[in-house]
């Protein structure tokens, strides 16, 4: 029997599953996303929503934790993609025309809509960098809700009949058939990223985040590699948006301001950056789950009685949160994962 | 550093744990409340009167609130006033038809005038609380979520009176639309002056602010009065106030119509008197209360220039009137001070009453939300429903929740606040035209 795990071949190597703690971990993460319906019609409308930021935030991770370039957008390129589906739904109803399940086929083409979008904010990273392309990004992300709020939703709000949600006599908006769906995609949007990481696309994402320089004197094509990032971090917001559209009543603008850029642009930071799956994963589990479900414990304690509301503590706890974790944590929770693991790994005998 | 280490494995463990028993649990440990699956019958309980005696149900009501966000100010104590009528018809007992007690078990949330939020708060009153009625608040929200409450059957009451929602079967209100009661303020404008200059000041942006712009237009253009846009943000400084009124100016108007809420409003009003602009402000019913002189900072200049929209007359001085007299006593269980948005969030908490009173626990049992609707819908052809003298008799049918068309126009006069009307709009059907304006 060898002592500790070998591997004779290198797609051994490379699988996504190498260790058996891996496959121990695959069967309990089944084994709660499929029990997971026994809790309840709540708890799988939270694990849909959670699973909508999850994709969002990991195309944040691409584009601010592998390629290293800030992006204050995210939210509005959600909404992008959002839009892209209830639009175009709205105007193929007004059309007269069948809108029988548009609402999933259209999907792809809003991660394309956003992506499209995303090379256009990738424009400014060329000649910017740091708190300048954050700036840029930022009134990226004040436009597009300002087009959002002026020109393409004027009354706030868009609701897709129910026809442009259902295939085969199965409605997809609610419930367990949306939480399946939502949780499929989910998966293979985490598998693909995952890839990506691992691919030549993103080792010189990787480079041109750690020195953009030397990563042009190797050959990686600066630019190039930054619209990518940008691209591919908005076609994950514009899916992230297609199934918020799916998985909600209506689609307004106000789901996509500013707030929701920066609680993304944490997600990622709390959780780790640079780490796309399990880091967005961390951060969407701590700043959205574990917060969406704060304000029934707070309000019964009485906090929803303060000015401010629930809300006044819970930013100020967010707001601890990130500063913690930017001050001592930087690797994000998946840093101090790492760290439990190393120490759990010589216990009890740490030398 | 080990030290550090292990207490930085503690907590993250104890993360790891927390977030997977919230998944699990479906909601954050332990609810505001019970978690009753309603209606649940409970037994024994005591009965005074009516046949089934003995029998008590229990009713989950979502009570959806603004307590934080931009509209807050007018949110607390409408809040407030539906809470205290909570309390109090609990204490008081509520019957159906067949003298059944209902317990009304509300679970409140503050959604800080945030649509998304409401939407998320709506499902976990629908899928964790099961709520057959829910007390909501903003237009936005409202209209949003009015679709979905058709489809799962919950009575919706919302302190948003939008022509909308007269359309909608699933929600109700105790007011005219907000669209029916700008009309009878442009009535009552040409009314004072003929062919009078109005301007409207609104933002451009809001829904609610916009819902009935398109009413007053079609209604201004049939009394012969001239009007002009200007735009004025809801979230405004005194500066926005001061540029809104300086554009105002330019028309020479007789009359302005506010179609904001009050701190945006009152705003206005400061800037008319500061420029010795001389007409006079009307805002709508969230957009002028018994505050208003106060907030302007200048009461005794604004006189007879600054009026607001209401449908019913203020609570001020009528303890002893039926209706005002519950909603005093109601205060009365909180220590509470009873303003025109306490009675609004009292009136909402009231008409779920008498929509429960209505109908028989059987149905109620068995039809849950749709039983409410019906029952409110039967006032129809039957019996009208009254909030003591608060209302005139409202009559809601199906298809059509307006459940009546006058409004008061309330003027300050520089110590007092004077009722003019009702007044009921004529000739022009301002919910179609509002809902058509939006099509």
């Amino acid at each position: 029997m060898p002592a500790g795990v070998f591997k004779e071949r290198y797609a051994e190597l490379m699988a996504h599953l190498r260790y058996p703690i891996h496959w121990a971990g695959l069967a309990l993460g089944v084994a709660v996303l499929a029990l997971l319906p026994l809790a309840g019609a709540y708890s799988v409308s939270l694990a849909a929503d959670a699973a909508v930021f999850l994709i969002a935030a990991i195309g944040l991770n691409i584009t601010t934790g592998l390629a290293g370039q800030i992006s204050l957008a995210q939210g509005a390129l959600m909404g992008v993609g959002a839009y892209a589906v209830a639009k175009t739904v709205e105007a193929l109803a007004a059309g007269g025309h069948s809108v029988a399940g548009m609402a999933l086929l259209l999907i792809p083409a809003a991660g394309l809509a956003a992506a499209a979008v995303g090379l256009l904010l990738a424009l400014p990273s060329f000649r910017l960098k740091g708190y300048y392309l954050a700036m840029a990004s930022l009134a990226a992300q004040v436009l597009l809700v300002y087009i959002f709020k002026t020109i393409i939703d004027p009354q706030q709000g868009i609701t897709m009949p129910d026809e442009a949600k259902t295939v085969a006599d199965i409605y997809f908006g609610d419930g367990y058939p949306m939480y399946y769906l939502v949780i499929a995609i989910t998966a293979v949007m985490a598998l693909a990223a995952a890839n990506i990481g691992r691919s030549s696309v993103g080792r010189a994402m990787k480079a041109v985040r750690d020195n953009d320089v030397s990563a042009s004197i190797v050959g990686i094509d600066v630019a190039r590699t930054k619209a990518l990032a940008f691209a591919l971090g908005a076609f994950y917001a514009g899916i992230a948006g297609a199934l918020y559209a799916l998985t909600n009543n209506s689609v307004a603008w106000d789901a996509f301001e500013l707030a929701t850029s920066i609680d993304l642009l944490a997600m990622v930071l709390v959780g780790g950056a640079g780490r796309i799956i399990w880091g967005s994963l961390l951060g969407v589990l701590l700043l959205r789950v574990v917060w969406s479900n704060l304000d029934a414990p707070l309000s019964s304690l009485g906090f929803i009685n303060l000015v401010g509301g629930v809300d006044a503590v819970k930013y100020l706890v967010f707001g601890l949160l990130v500063a913690y974790f930017v001050v001592k944590e930087p690797e994000g929770l998946i840093g101090v994962l790492r760290r439990v693991k190393e120490y759990l790994r010589l216990w009890p005998f740490s030398y | 550093m080990r030290a550090r280490t292990a207490l930085i494995a503690a907590i993250v463990v104890i993360v790891v744990v927390a977030a997977a028993a919230f998944m699990l649990a479906g909601r954050g440990g332990g609810g505001a409340t019970t978690a009753t699956t309603s209606p649940t019958q409970t037994s024994p309980a005591a009965s005074p009167g009516g046949g089934q005696g003995g029998k008590e149900i229990t009713l989950n009501v979502g009570l959806l609130v603004d307590t934080s966000g931009p509209t807050s100010g007018v949110g607390r104590p409408y809040a407030m006033g539906a809470e205290a009528a909570f309390k109090y018809f609990n204490e008081k007992g509520v019957y159906t038809s067949d003298g059944v007690r209902v317990k009304l078990n509300y679970i409140k949330r503050d959604y800080g005038y945030n649509p998304t939020r409401a939407q998320q708060y709506y499902k976990e009153f629908r899928d964790q609380y099961h709520v057959v009625a829910i007390v909501g608040w903003g237009t936005a929200d409202t209209e949003q979520l009015s679709s979905q409450t058709a489809k799962d059957k919950i009575l919706y009451i919302s302190a948003s009176y939008s022509a909308k929602l007269v359309k909608q079967p699933y929600n109700f209100f105790p007011a005219p639309d907000y669209s029916t009661q700008a009309c009878a303020a442009v009535t009552w404008m040409a009314g004072k002056k003929p062919g009078a200059t109005l301007v409207l000041l609104y933002d451009h942006t809001v829904a609610y602010s916009k819902s009935p712009i398109p009413a007053i237009k079609a209604i201004a253009e049939k009394l012969g009065l001239k009007v002009y846009d200007v735009n004025l943000p809801l979230k405004a400084s005194d500066a926005d106030a001061e540029n809104a009124i300086q554009q105002a100016a330019q028309y020479k108007p007789d009359f302005i119509w506010c179609g904001n809420t009050i701190s945006s409003c009152s705003r206005a009003a400061k800037a008319m008197a500061k420029y010795g602009l001389d007409a006079v402000m009307v805002a709508d019913v969230w957009g002028f209360d018994e505050r208003f002189p106060k907030l302007t900072g200048v009461p005794e200049k604004i006189a007879g220039k600054a009026a607001g929209v209401s449908p019913w007359l203020w609570p001020e001085g009528r303890e002893n009137q039926p209706g005002y007299r519950e909603l005093y006593e109601a205060a009365k269980m909180l220590d509470a001070k009873v303003d025109l948005h306490f009675m609004q969030g009292f009136m909402n908490v009231w008409l779920l009453v008498k929509a429960i009173e209505r109908t028989d626990s059987k149905t109620l049992m068995e039809k849950k939300g749709e039983a409410l609707k019906n029952a409110l819908e039967s006032s129809c052809n039957g019996d009208p429903i009254k909030l003591g003298d608060i209302t005139p008799e409202m009559r809601y049918c199906p298809g059509n929740h307006l459940p009546f068309k006058s409004s008061y126009i309330v003027v300050w006069d520089g110590k007092d606040f004077k009722f003019e009307g009702p007044i009921t709009p004529e000739g022009v059907d301002c919910v179609k035209v509002t809902i058509e304006a939006e099509k």
